[in-house]
């Protein structure tokens, strides 16, 4: 009996069928191109035919074939991506002329700091011939000979043999780090929990922030962390520190849509500070400072403010790995410090 | 270089102006050239005509000169170099728009409407500049909004709409300053719409945020206002960054309250800019006699609220609260709460001003805080 499949199979069909929909798609207007394309250049060929001297039907075919070749440039013109570097358009009108007479390689979107998934997990990546990316994304390619390259907004000509590493999204974006919800985890017993799964991630939340005083008690906190990445144009050298965070986040086995990696990483390297601070304080000394809850969180926060030395405020790069620091504008706000 | 592309785009915006009228007239104008091209190719002697329709010896005079005319404008080889190029033109239309198709994922015939509104804006394409036309069926509509102009948009005095060049990569802030009528904007080619923000928008109630005690406060975005006049039209150039946080407003959920809470908590933690010392959650003394650290609240029933609360049917002065803005009643008698609180608002104002414009890295965006609560 065939029925729906479900589980692992599913996901493997499902998967399957997309990319096949895609390469359907990309074959039938591949292939509506190239027959456009030879029937152009047959009707630039047809004055060879005719029986007048070689030298002028030389000549009308190479004029209709300029024709043809200052027609497309025309109504490439209007093509509507965005182009940046000194060339101007002609990235574009290498990429649309190329489109014509090579149409085995694709032009995929990059929109909002993601990119198909499916690509990543191939072993054997599908051939790109342009990336069209949005503003709000950017983009590090990498070449055969381990070269990598950094692609803006508009569409980008991707060089030969050359796959993409990471995907960024350069919009702010914020996250909450630590268990959520609003009862105690070091108080929700196991037995309130709907399932051996959610209190295994409950765990695991909880294992992310969870910091021990210098003298055993107990605190978890739960950070809210708003981060941005700053754009190349930003920076001093700005495509070198990307590239070297590419190196980076490459060495950590991040790759593709990386911006859950980069919250997890940065979420990651506070708790860790925070820890450490918290293993060197003790309970009397927390409490002297911080008399209630509230004030808890206060304390925390005024940790964590600490080593940013910057005034306080939304600057807490500090608190990063120093190779980080100058891609990061980061702040870290203190939500709720759970004790039992 | 630069020099070089100002010029090739001065020759193009002259070449193609946006205007229905110039759309018109270019139509026309390859008309008249089409036709010229085959007069020229029908009365060129190296073609091959004789043979093909030939005068009668016994006709008439007119006969025989239309006989004539049409034996050279209806010769296939005359026919063939005239029409090859336009064949040729249209074929390559059809390959852009195939390639529009693709990469944008939209379908033929919308991308070959963008295309022929490009290249001889024969169809006056007329939207509103709101964010429901996105969702128009009409594929003109449909079309300046996946591809941009041009077009013509008519903006609303309640919105701003934020266009973006795919050429110069320039933001600008377009706003209709009458009240009565929408404003007219000639979209321009390689411009679009990147997003229309309703002037609610650039509002958000301080209440949502941690902080409780700010009652009725909102703070307002206030975007650039040393437009350029267009007609009605105003028009400001702003920066990239400023552009990405106006157009975060369409969902403010994301960054924008999330970064607001922690700035209104530092503020508070803090004290520094301006709340009297007195104000102080410290200076309470706590309420009940639990040991630590399941204390967390302190007792405020001797404290006056330095802003009304939001809801006003429900002022009750509560004993156990998190008031941190609260000032305690001795302290605070009714003529003396006004100018406090006014200092709290600056110093509140200053700091979230100097917050988001560093997160942010703003460039012309300010911000102040609008207190309905005494209205």
């Amino acid at each position: 009996m065939i029925g729906n499949p479900t589980g692992p199979q599913s996901n493997q069909i499902i998967y399957n069928s997309g990319m096949q929909r895609n390469r359907l798609t990309e074959t039938e207007t591949s292939f509506k191109q190239r027959m456009i394309a030879i029937l152009a250049l047959a009707l630039c060929a047809a004055p060879l035919l005719s029986d007048k001297p070689l030298a002028n039907r030389l000549l009308i075919s190479a004029s209709a074939f300029i024709i043809y070749a200052l027609s497309l440039l025309f109504w490439a013109h209007f093509l509507p991506f965005q182009h940046n570097g000194n060339s101007g358009r002609l990235p574009i009108f290498r990429i649309v002329m190329g489109r014509f007479f090579n149409s085995g390689k694709s032009i995929q979107p990059v929109k909002d700091g993601s990119f198909d998934p499916d690509y990543f997990a191939l072993r054997s990546k599908p051939a790109i011939s342009a990336l069209l990316i949005d503003e709000h994304s950017a983009v590090i390619t990498k070449a055969d000979n381990g070269k990598r390259s950094l692609l803006l907004g508009g569409l980008q000509p991707l060089d030969q043999k050359a796959t993409i590493v990471h995907v960024f999204h350069l919009l702010p974006a914020a996250f909450t780090f630590g268990p959520g919800g609003n009862h105690n985890p070091l108080t929700h017993t196991a037995s309130t929990r709907n399932s051996l799964r959610s209190g295994k991630a409950l765990h695991m939340d909880i294992e992310r922030t969870r910091c021990l005083t210098a003298d055993g008690i107990e605190l978890v906190p739960v950070f809210n962390i708003l981060y941005r990445i700053k754009a190349p144009q930003e920076l001093e050298n700005g495509t070198r520190e990307w590239l070297a965070f590419s190196a980076f986040l490459e060495s950590a086995n991040a790759t593709g849509n990386v911006s859950h990696q980069i919250a997890q990483m940065i979420g990651g390297q506070i708790a860790n500070q925070i820890k450490q601070m918290m293993a060197s304080t003790s309970w009397e000394q927390i409490e002297q400072a911080a008399p209630s809850q509230e004030k808890l969180s206060a304390y925390i926060q005024r940790m964590l403010d600490q080593p940013a030395d910057t005034g306080g405020g939304h600057d807490h790069r500090n608190l990063l790995p120093a190779a980080w620091r100058n891609l990061f504008i980061i702040s870290v706000s203190v939500g709720q410090v759970w004790t039992r | 270089m630069d020099q070089i592309r100002k010029g090739m785009r001065a020759v193009s915006e002259a070449f193609l102006p946006v205007n229905p009228f110039a759309g018109k007239l270019r139509a026309l104008l390859g008309i008249l050239l089409l036709f010229i091209l085959w007069t020229f190719n029908a009365q060129n002697r190296s073609l091959p005509v004789d043979g093909f329709i030939r005068p009668q010896p016994q006709g008439g005079f007119i006969a025989n000169v239309l006989l004539d005319l049409a034996g050279r404008y209806f010769h296939p080889a005359t026919l063939g170099l005239t029409f090859i190029p336009c064949i040729l033109f249209f074929l390559a239309r059809q390959q852009t728009a195939l390639l529009l198709r693709q990469v944008t994922e939209t379908d033929i015939k919308t991308a070959q409407k963008f295309l022929d509104r490009c290249a001889f804006s024969s169809n006056a394409v007329s939207i509103a500049a709101r964010d429901g036309s996105r969702q128009a069926r009409d594929p003109h509509a449909l079309s300046v909004w996946t591809f941009g102009g041009p077009a013509k948009v008519s903006v609303s005095a309640t919105e701003y709409v934020i266009l973006r060049s795919s050429v110069t990569q320039r933001y600008q802030l377009v706003h209709c300053p009458a009240d009565d009528r929408p404003c007219a904007l000639l979209l321009a080619h390689h411009e679009y719409i990147a997003g229309t923000i309703p002037f609610s928008n650039l509002t958000f109630p301080l209440s949502e945020a941690d902080a409780r005690e700010f009652g009725r406060l909102k703070l307002r975005i206030i975007p650039p206002e040393n437009a350029t006049h267009t007609g009605l039209i105003r028009m400001q150039e702003i920066s990239m960054e400023d552009a990405r946080f106006l157009l975060e407003t369409l969902n403010p959920g994301r960054v924008i309250l999330p970064s607001i809470r922690p700035a209104i908590r530092r503020f508070l933690d803090t004290q520094d800019e301006g709340l009297p010392a007195s104000t102080a959650v410290s200076k309470h003394s706590p309420c009940g006699r639990r040991s630590q650290p399941l204390k967390k609240h302190f007792c405020y029933a001797q404290t006056t609220a330095l802003f009304l609360p939001g809801k006003k049917w429900f002022a009750r002065p509560r004993k156990h609260t998190l008031h941190t803005g609260a000032i305690p009643a001795g302290v605070a008698a009714s003529s003396t709460i006004q100018p406090l609180a006014d200092q709290v608002l600056i110093g509140l104002e200053a700091h979230l001003q100097r917050e988001m414009v560093s997160f942010f890295n703003l460039d012309k965006i300010k911000f102040t805080i609008e207190n309905r609560g005494n209205e």
